[in-house]
This record gives structure tokens, C-alpha cells and sequence, in this order.
């Protein structure tokens, strides 16, 4: 009997050496560099460089307006992450699998383009006609099969079951088109 | 602080095992009268045999023999009379005892008999325990698969499947932490708290798995609040010489191939036995009746080596595991926004631009665990009556989840988790002959690290957890009754520290004291009949996820956001269990009633968080009293000589009495039944031949509140399976040839259980070959 106190008390030696033999590490703040925080959207005129900027944060609560006049605008998409670095360059880099689409607004009112590998970071809008309040969701896919998708789908409402794949960002604007 | 609280309650501990211990020098177990004692010995190799059960003529009381195959017992009734030993694997005995002087009792290993004999119903710990064996035909046939599948035949067991490849059992409508997973008596420590995570456990490597329905917190720790799972390695004692076993496997939904090999045997060292086993896994893409599941392929690779030696009444024993799994998930799984999930829910399978052909290939999103164990027990014969035994097991468990992400970052996973433990477990046992005592000590540290440079905001902190628990346990049978009562006290350190998306420290120090106790009774009403019944008060410490989880779950479009002051779970079960056998028939009814107070669940909020992907409804970690309540039947009958019925059936009803409503994730009603023709061939290439023709029927779970579910529950389905399989002698060798098929009619269906099947339909028609020999 005398023994097994004795080994047990070994056990309880051994076991609080275990407890302070291990500890965990100091936690880290990692960086996401996944999630974007801010997208700004500049339009440019082609004939009288006005140009019409838009920003839209994470946080906004609000949906903002859009305002374009009747004319040939080139789109410029920046896109910043929470830490403040640009990642429209990720985006374009990984052309075969992201594209944007703006759903809303028809055929008739604009005339589209997509101006790089059909991605959308930068496009081109000819506002054809006028018409106001019409609601417009900006949606980046990713992970989407390109091949399914065209030109033509810039404004397709099924932007989702296309190609498949994810909304990396999907935020809505009042586009109003004016004279 | 914390230390000096540790060393506090050591010394509490160090005061409590001397005290449980004198308990037993003192108690007066041992009365003498008339006494039979023996021994019993394999009959090839004189080695002792642990666990063999005798009875005596007459009466139902069973002896046990210990470690040195030893027995002693007093009869109630005059010489002579008939004495019948029994072990699974072994030819009966009966010896006459005509006097008083020590017997020998040769048993004659039945090789057959230990494939094929029904193990069903096999009591393992105490008397009392309400505890169900997998059949070992069931467990030989199906070690291809994932644990929770095999714990399926059992009535009461359901799988939560997080799609095609990923598993876990939930058992009487609870999973996950709430259930302890031991492997040879030492729990598994890997990370539980994921639906997706499945545990880490080959199959290949158990010889026997064992279902535990009572909350045994007492034996088995914090966590076992709605019971356990045991596997256990081959007992030493039936390894005698090189023996082994080659499987090799194919199934076509997926296209899998597997191979496994399995060897064991003595060694030129007197007393010194080794194990050895390995096995591989790969599949690609499954289908389902209409179209493939884009990247759903699986690797799987194991490895267990155990060297065991006996040296007089000593048992030393080294073991590792490797456990390794790379699985796939279902490509369109991963949404975005509430908007874009619903509009998945509404088409309710891939997009047809998502759907792909076959291929082997993982892509992100997939996972990646590794599991390492190093476990050492020593067992010491002090005397006769007297048990020490140590456990110690080492874990390491590395778990890494890869999402598609952008600029190559695919490559890096997204979580990155290693979790390491240090258990110690210590118990003795005094054995008398009606009587037995069981002390035990139980101490525990975790560690989990997540490891920096994911480029994404851990999903739990870092954290240590401490565990002590200590428990007595005291068993006695008086004629057709076996008792057992115990208690148990546990006391947890949790300390966790991590930063949030905005960089804000998050964590803290909680502590939890608990007092667990169990209270058993058995009954044998005749020799075909058993009712037991189990009384267990258990508790689960919350998990880290619960405490401090806030963020997005891609797969379900929502925001879960964890509770610092959730309390711990406790929960009171109470079991009752009924079991009738007579030759291979048996009938097994289990009615139990599981109230959990502080029961923590995620609930939905009407609050949102929005970002530029869009917008995310919050889901909060909550806590409810809840009740589980429920029947599990199982039973075979022989309908004539060659043609046998067996059925399995569950139900469960489950409440939150706080909210009066019903609980997520509870399996719906489910029948399963099988005709099965068995029949003996005359030559040696067809010396059993088994035909069964098997069919699953799951309800609608109908008990199901909308306002907390992601989506309504999907129809009644059925499946039909179908199987044959030969057994074949070659010289003295067993080559047993199974082919069979799953879904036979390529019926399509969704599980309620499966937390894919907003996005996907169940697997379809598979057919499988398995070839196992025996050498």
C-alpha cells in the first residue's frame, strides 16, 4: 500500500511539471487580407474629362446614388482592404476566375464594355438613356467558370448560376441617368 | 493565480486518492467460506486468459478471470456441479468440479467462431452500463469506413455528415463534444467542436467498438454527456503467432481503391508481442444520381504500431497512431450573402456551370488533419484481488482548412490549428468476489496554438485547458442483481487569449468545478432476459468556439457569434435498457430521457452585420434547458435455419423547454431492416455464403421549428442496399469475398442531417468489392 501512495505521489509530481511545461502562444493579429473594406468607383467623360466619383465603405449603412449624364464614361474600380493596401491588382491577376456585374440598368438605357480580360476593374459606359432611381447591385464573382459567361452577361440577373462560384463583393447603388 | 488554484487543488487530490485507498484496506470484501478457485489457459499456448466468463450451473452470476487468467468465486450450492466457461473467439467449456481443490480450464480457440460469432449485447466495464458492441461480422465488413458509419448499425446511432466524405455519430441526438471518442481507455483530444470535423479514428485499427448510451462522466470525463465511444485494440492475449491480414477494397461512386494490411505476433523475447498496421485510401469525385460532386475526392493514410510486454505480473505497453486525412468539399458550398444562399436553396444542387465530370483532384476549399497519438500503459497484478493501472497518452492534432482565396493564397491554409495534449490516467481496482472498487485519478493539459501567417482571423483563440478529475467507483452484485454507484469531482482551468478582425484582445481566464455521479442496477429476470438501468449525472465545459466564435460560416451565409459567460452544460440521463437473447435471436429496447440544463445551442438574432459582400444575419451561442428523450430498438430473428431478420429502429423528441421549441439536428425517425440467407457451400471455395437484401427508411423530421433552421426539412426517403458475400478456405487461411451495393435503385434524396444538402443531393448508387485474408 505504503508503494502505491508513493507512486502516486511521482504521478502528482510528473503531473504538475506537465501543466507548467505547456503553455500557449501569445495570439497574433493576422492581417485579412481577404475581405475588402472601401470600393471606389470613378467614372471619367471621354470628351470633357468631368469625372463622377463614388466611394462605398464596408460599414455604410445607406445605400448611395449614382448620378450619370447622358455620355461615353470610362469605369475605374479601386478596391482597398482593411488594412488600407489597393487589391484591385489580385483581382486582375486572377482574371480567369473574377468578373463584376452590374445588374440594373438595360441594354437600351447603357451600352457596355468590359475594357480588360472581362473582369470589369475597368469598362467602358455609354449612357444611352435617361431614366431615374433604377437600383443597381455591383457584384464581384470569384471562383466563377468563365467560359460560360459573356460580354453580354454585364447585367445578367443570374450572375450566380452562370458560371457559379462566390460574391466577393455584392453592394447596391441608386443609378439615376440624367440629361 | 491560476498556478496557486492548481496547486490547491492538487492537494485536494492528494489527499482524496490516499483516502479512497485506505477505503479499500479496510473494507471487509474478502470473507471466507468454502472457495473454487482455478485458472483458465488457452489450450495451444498455456497463456493465461483475461475476461473469460464463468458460470455455474444454475445461476446466472458470472466470475470473471483476472489478468493471470486467475478466478476464485463461492458457490452457493453443494458439490458437484457444472461449471461453463465462455469467451468470444473460444470453443465453451464445461468442467464438473468435484471438490474444492484449484481447477485448470483449457479453452480451445474457434477461429470461425470469431468472425462470425454475434458479440451484440457483450457487456464491457460494468454490469450496468448500457452498452451496445458493434457486431463483429458488421465491423469486419465495414472497417473501409468512417467510424461514424460503422457506428451506424447500432440502433440510436445517426451520422451528421457535412457532405459525401465527412462524418460524425450522433448518438441518442447528440454529437460532437458531447460525446467522449476512447481509443484503448484514453480519450481522443482533437477538435470536435466543427460540425465539419470528423473524428480522427481508423477503423482498421479496432477490434472492437463499443457504444456507451449512458452519460458516464464518471468514467469517462467531462463531454461524455450523451455517451461514448470505445475501441479497443486486439487484446494481447490472442496474439500467439504471425498472423495478419490483407484487405483491398474498390467502390465505384468515386472511384475509390483502398488497401489495408494488418500484422501481429510474438517475438524471440519471452513475453514481448508487437502489432503493426497500415492502410491507404483514395477516391475522387462522388456522384450522385443526376451529376457529380466537384471536388469531393478523399485521401486517407494510417498508421498504428504497438509493441506490448509481459513481464510476471506487469504489462508494459507502447502504441502510436497516425491518422491523416485530405478531403475535398463540395465546390459550391462556399456563398457568399444571405441572397445569393437562398437562391441556392431554391435551386437546391449545383449550378450546371458548377457541375464537372469525375477527377481525383483536391482543390480548395478542402482539409487537411493530422493526428498523432503516443500512448503508454502500464498494468500491475499487485495480488490477486489488486489492479494498478497507468495511461498516458500524448496527442497532437493539426488541422488546416484551405479556401479559395486570391494571389495564390489558395495555397495557404485559412485556419491553421495545432492542438496537443498530455493525459495521465491512473486507476486501481480492488476485485473481491461480489465486490469490486475502482479509484481512479485523471489529469489533462491542451494547448492549442493557431499558427500565424494565415492571413485571416483565427476562428478560435489560442488557449491552455486544464482537467483534473478524480472518481471512486463501487460495484457489487447480490444474486440476479449487479449495483454500481460512483461519483466523480472535475475541476477546469480554461484560459484563452485572441485577437478579432479589428485587432481587438479578446479572451480570459474561466473556471468550472463539477460533480458528476452515476448510479447502476442490472437485472437478470431469467437466463434470456436483462434489464438495466443507468442513472448518470454528466457536464461539458463550453468549448472555445462558444465562448468567443465571431464570424462569417461561409458554408451557411451566417454570423456566429460566441457567448464569454456561457456556463457549463450539465446534463442528467437516465437510461433503461432491456434485453432479451435466446441463441441468435435477441431483442434490445433502450427508453431514455436526457435532461440537459444549460444546453447551448446557436439561435438566430434580428441583428445583421454587412460588409462589402454583403449582408450576414447574426447567430448567437445561447443556452436553453433542453430535453432529449427517446427509443432505440434493435433485434434478429431466425426465421428458419438459413433465413434471418434483423431491424433497427429510433426515435427521438427533443425540446427547448426555455423556448418551447424543438431542437435543431435531431435525426428523424429511422427504420432500417434486413433479410439476409445464409448457407454453407460443401467445397472450400464457397464454405459460407451470405445473400442480404437490406432497406433505410428515414421520416421527415417533422418536429422541427422554421424560425431556427436555415431551411425546411427534406421528404421521407428510403434506400436499398443489397449484398453477397463468400467465405472460402485457403489450407487454414480465410479469404472472404463481399460485394455490394448501396442506393440499388439510384434513388435521390437529402438528408436532414447532412449540412450539405441546401446545396447537393445524397450520394447515388455504389457498388463495392472487398477481399479480406486472413493469415
Amino acid at each position: 500500500m505504503k508503494k502505491i501512495i508513493n507512486s502516486s505521489k511521482l504521478i502528482l509530481v510528473a503531473a504538475v511539471l506537465l501543466f507548467n511545461s505547456c503553455k500557449k502562444d501569445d495570439p497574433v493579429h493576422e492581417h485579412d487580407n481577404e475581405e475588402m473594406k472601401t470600393m471606389t468607383l470613378t467614372f471619367t467623360e471621354k470628351t470633357t474629362n468631368a469625372k463622377v466619383e463614388v466611394i462605398i465603405d464596408a460599414t455604410d449603412s445607406k445605400t448611395q446614388s449614382l448620378n450619370l449624364k447622358k455620355g461615353n464614361y470610362d469605369l475605374d474600380i479601386k478596391l482597398k482592404d482593411f488594412d488600407g493596401h489597393e487589391v484591385q491588382q489580385e483581382i486582375s491577376d486572377d482574371a480567369d476566375e473574377h468578373q463584376f456585374f452590374f445588374v440594373g440598368p438595360t441594354q437600351e438605357q447603357i451600352s457596355f464594355t468590359y475594357l480588360d480580360k472581362q473582369v470589369g476593374l475597368k469598362s467602358n459606359w455609354k449612357v444611352l438613356q435617361t431614366a431615374s432611381n433604377i437600383p443597381m447591385k455591383i457584384v464581384l464573382m470569384h471562383g466563377l467558370r468563365k467560359s460560360a459567361v459573356t460580354n453580354a452577361d454585364w447585367n445578367n440577373q443570374n450572375y450566380q448560376s452562370l458560371g457559379g462560384g462566390t460574391p466577393d463583393i455584392a453592394v447596391n447603388l441608386t443609378l439615376n441617368l440624367i440629361d | 493565480m491560476i498556478k496557486s488554484s492548481i496547486t490547491k487543488q492538487l492537494g485536494i487530490i492528494a489527499i482524496m486518492v490516499p483516502a479512497f485507498l485506505s477505503v479499500c484496506t479496510t473494507n471487509p470484501l474478502f470473507a471466507q467460506q468454502r472457495q473454487i478457485s482455478g485458472k483458465v489457459i488457452d489450450m495451444d499456448n498455456t497463456a493465461p486468459i483475461h475476461g473469460a466468463n464463468i458460470h455455474y450451473e444454475g445461476h446466472r452470476k458470472t466470475v470473471t478471470t483476472n489478468f493471470s487468467g486467475e478466478f476464485k468465486f463461492n458457490p452457493e450450492r453443494s458439490l458437484p456441479f457444472k461449471l461453463v466457461t465462455s469467451l468470444v473467439g473460444y470453443e465453451n467449456d464445461t468442467t464438473y468440479v468435484k471438490n474444492d481443490q484449484p481447477i485448470t480450464i483449457r479453452l480451445k480457440r474457434d477461429i470461425k467462431k470469431l468472425a462470425e460469432t454475434q458479440v451484440y449485447g457483450h457487456q464491457t466495464g460494468a454490469k450496468t452500463q448500457v452498452a451496445q458492441q458493434v457486431n463483429a461480422l458488421s465491423l469486419s465488413e465495414n472497417r473501409n469506413r468512417s467510424l461514424a458509419e460503422v457506428l451506424k448499425t447500432i440502433s440510436g446511432v445517426q451520422l451528421l455528415q457535412t457532405g459525401s466524405t465527412i462524418s460524425k455519430p450522433i448518438i441518442n441526438g447528440l454529437y460532437g463534444n458531447r460525446l467522449a471518442i476512447l481509443n484503448d481507455g484514453m480519450k481522443l483530444e482533437s477538435q470536435q467542436w466543427g460540425n465539419d470535423h470528423a473524428p480522427e479514428i481508423d477503423v482498421y485499427a479496432a477490434h472492437s467498438i463499443t457504444v456507451v448510451k449512458g452519460a458516464e462522466s464518471l468514467r469517462y470525463g467531462g463531454e461524455a454527456l450523451g455517451g461514448a465511444v470505445l475501441l479497443s485494440s486486439k487484446p494481447w492475449n490472442r496474439v500467439d503467432s504471425l498472423r495478419g491480414q490483407i484487405s483491398l477494397n474498390g467502390f465505384t461512386n468515386g472511384k475509390g481503391m483502398q488497401g489495408a494490411l494488418n500484422l501481429e505476433g510474438n517475438s524471440p523475447v519471452a513475453g514481448l508481442k508487437w502489432s503493426l498496421n497500415g492502410n491507404y485510401t483514395k477516391s475522387g469525385n462522388r456522384k450522385t444520381p443526376d451529376y457529380y460532386l466537384n471536388n469531393t475526392g478523399q485521401r486517407i493514410y494510417n498508421l498504428n504500431a504497438a509493441i506490448d510486454y509481459q513481464y510476471k505480473n506487469a504489462n508494459f505497453e507502447i502504441s502510436y497512431k497516425q491518422y491523416h486525412n485530405e478531403a475535398g468539399i463540395l465546390s459550391s458550398t462556399h456563398i457568399g450573402d444571405l441572397a445569393s444562399f437562398q437562391e441556392r436553396l431554391a435551386y437546391g444542387r449545383p449550378y450546371p456551370s458548377e457541375v464537372f465530370g469525375f477527377s481525383y483532384d483536391i482543390e480548395a476549399p478542402r482539409q487537411e488533419v493530422k493526428h498523432d497519438v503516443l500512448q503508454f500503459a502500464y498494468n500491475q497484478q499487485l495480488s490477486s484481488d489488486k489492479t494498478l493501472s497507468v495511461k498516458y497518452a500524448f496527442q497532437n492534432n493539426h488541422r488546416q482548412e484551405y479556401d479559395k482565396r486570391r494571389a495564390g493564397r489558395s495555397a495557404t491554409p485559412s485556419m491553421d490549428m495545432i492542438l496537443r495534449s498530455h493525459a495521465l490516467d491512473v486507476s486501481y481496482t480492488v476485485e473481491g468476489i461480489d465486490q469490486k472498487i475502482i479509484t481512479g485519478l485523471q489529469a489533462q493539459t491542451q494547448v492549442n496554438n493557431n499558427v500565424v501567417g494565415t492571413f485571416n482571423t483565427p476562428l478560435i483563440p489560442n488557449y491552455n485547458a486544464i482537467n483534473i478529475g478524480a472518481y471512486g467507483i463501487y460495484q457489487w452484485q447480490r444474486n440476479r442483481f449487479a449495483y454500481e454507484l460512483g461519483a466523480r469531482y472535475d475541476f477546469k482551468n480554461f484560459d484563452a487569449a485572441g485577437y478579432d478582425f479589428y485587432g481587438k484582445a479578446y479572451g480570459g481566464d474561466n473556471q468550472f468545478h463539477n460533480l458528476s455521479t452515476n448510479l447502476g442496477a442490472s437485472y437478470s429476470i431469467d437466463n434470456h432476459m436483462i434489464l438495466k438501468s443507468n442513472l448518470g449525472l454528466a457536464w461539458r465545459a463550453p468549448s472555445a468556439q462558444e465562448l468567443y466564435s465571431q464570424n462569417i460560416h461561409q458554408s451557411t451565409a451566417r454570423y456566429e457569434r460566441g457567448d464569454a459567460a456561457l456556463k457549463a452544460e450539465k446534463g442528467l440521463k437516465w437510461i433503461t435498457s432491456l434485453n432479451i437473447h435466446e441463441k441468435k435471436n435477441f431483442l434490445n429496447i433502450d427508453l431514455y430521457a436526457n435532461f440537459i440544463n444549460h444546453y447551448i445551442y446557436v439561435k438566430p438574432t434580428t441583428e445583421y452585420v454587412q460588409n462589402l459582400a454583403g449582408t450576414f444575419p447574426i447567430w448567437q451561442y445561447s443556452q436553453n434547458n433542453a430535453l432529449l428523450t427517446g427509443i432505440d430498438i434493435q433485434g434478429r430473428y431466425a426465421i428458419r435455419e438459413h433465413l434471418e431478420y434483423s431491424a433497427n429502429s429510433s426515435f427521438i423528441y427533443a425540446r427547448n423547454l426555455d423556448d418551447h421549441n424543438y431542437l435543431p439536428l435531431i435525426p428523424p425517425l429511422s427504420y432500417t431492416h434486413e433479410i439476409a440467407f445464409l448457407t454453407k457451400g460443401n467445397n472450400r471455395w464457397m464454405k459460407d455464403v451470405k445473400f442480404a437484401l437490406g432497406q433505410e427508411i428515414y421520416a421527415k423530421q417533422f418536429m422541427s421549428t422554421a424560425s431556427i433552421e436555415m431551411a425546411p426539412p427534406p421528404p421521407a426517403y428510403q434506400l436499398i442496399n443489397g449484398s453477397i458475400s463468400v467465405g472460402s478456405l485457403i489450407g487454414n487461411n480465410k479469404l472472404q469475398t463481399r460485394l455490394l451495393v448501396e442506393n440499388l435503385l439510384n434513388s435521390t434524396y437529402k438528408s436532414y442531417t447532412d449540412l450539405f444538402r441546401y446545396y447537393s443531393h445524397g450520394v447515388g448508387r455504389n457498388i463495392q468489392l472487398t477481399i479480406n485474408y486472413t493469415f
